[in-house]
């Protein structure tokens, strides 16, 4: 009885913070910069939350070693976020954020100056087939010179355009295809020696 | 080779990709609160066209302000063609009266000239007027045939004396 002359509950609102986590995750990449360039956290580690798969793999392939890379990806973030001001939009979100990365990259390399880990080297007999070929891939990624190794990893790994790629690495696109091409061609001997031959 | 670059270009994107270390974002994020974010972007005033409008608008003015230095009758110049540069100011101050009005300079046009008490008694003692009596006064006034008679000598009088210590404005009076 009473239940029937009860009023109907009030809708309750949905937590504001709800609200605005499902906006975040709807929202592009240039409203989250725009917002992180205001000095918005949580825009900025949705920014990273989408893109830092990627970042890592650009990382971690160009410079094949995983501290590195980490170390990479977290330098490039923050240098991102200290810089976040002078995103202007010219160019894609994600393409500056790689272009940040990758320079952070090379400048591993350089501090390194490590020659690449011979395949001889790598377990490839003790390990299952499908991590055999990965590690067969890393160590023929490695076999490439750094600037043929990251314009395959922009365009085949990380899948960027042609022109993304060349603004990603700082060279026209046309070299960009170029160092691909030699780059798909040694990797192709390498993995298949009997190509070669 | 068309086929095998597809193919390691497929061996690289699916064999290519590796994933974050799960830590990585918190390790970012605790950076980034600490870390102040550079000088945030102006968005609300851009000073640069302001500040190029203003200096255009400056130069205008400037340029106009030039302009009417040089203009016929753009100052007390007309206040005589040799006696000219100030002197009805000086009138004025020395009468309290009203100052000269600007004419243009060219000769034909000169409705008033400055000259020293004295030249100006001197050239107005054939007139019997009462009006032209200088005492206490620093405007006479003539009109048109007076004004033509006398205009050559009061010229000559100006210009003798640019700068008079004791001035009188004498003037056409205004049709």
């Amino acid at each position: 009885m009473s239940d029937a002359l009860a009023l109907p509950r009030p809708i309750t609102a949905r937590p504001a913070a709800y609200d605005r986590a499902v906006r975040l995750q709807d929202a592009s990449d240039e409203w989250l910069a725009g917002r992180a360039a205001r000095g918005d956290t949580a825009a900025f580690e949705q920014l990273v939350l989408r893109h830092q798969d990627r970042l890592y793999t650009l990382a971690l392939r160009v410079t094949l070693n995983e501290a590195d890379a980490r170390d990479c990806v977290q330098e490039g973030l923050i240098s991102a976020w200290r810089s976040m001001a002078r995103f202007r939009g010219d160019a894609k979100f994600s393409t500056w954020m790689y272009r940040i990365v990758m320079r952070k990259a090379y400048d591993a390399l350089d501090k390194r100056k490590r020659t690449p880990q011979p395949v001889d080297e790598l377990p490839l007999t003790v390990v299952e087939p499908q991590i055999a070929d990965r590690l067969d891939l890393d160590a023929a990624l490695a076999q490439l010179e750094p600037d043929f190794r990251a314009a395959a990893v922009a365009c085949d790994v990380v899948g960027l355009s042609m022109d993304e790629a060349a603004e990603v690495l700082g060279i026209p696109p046309g070299t960009v295809k170029s160092r691909l091409f030699r780059a798909r061609d040694r990797l192709a001997v390498i993995l298949d020696p009997e190509r070669s031959s | 080779m068309s086929d095998e670059h597809d193919r390691i270009a497929r061996l690289l994107r699916e064999q290519g990709q590796a994933e974050a270390p799960p830590d990585l974002v918190g390790d970012v994020m605790a950076q980034v609160r600490r870390e102040p974010q550079a000088t945030p972007m102006h968005r609300g005033v851009n000073w640069r066209p302001i500040a190029t409008w203003a200096a255009v608008a400056a130069a205008l003015l400037a340029v106009g302000v030039g302009i009417a230095q040089l203009a016929p009758g753009g100052s007390s110049s007309s206040s005589g063609s040799a006696g000219g540069g100030g002197s009805s100011v000086a009138a004025e101050a020395a009468g309290g009266g009203k100052s000269a009005p600007a004419y243009p300079s060219a000769d034909s046009a000169v409705r008033s000239f400055t000259v020293p008490r004295h030249e100006a008694e001197k050239l107005l003692s054939g007139e019997t007027n009462e009006q032209f009596s200088t005492v206490g006064r620093s405007t006479l006034t003539l009109d048109r045939a007076q004004w033509n008679a006398l205009r050559g000598k009061l010229a000559a009088a100006a210009a003798r004396h640019p700068h008079p210590k004791d001035p009188v404005i004498v003037r056409l009076r205004p049709d």
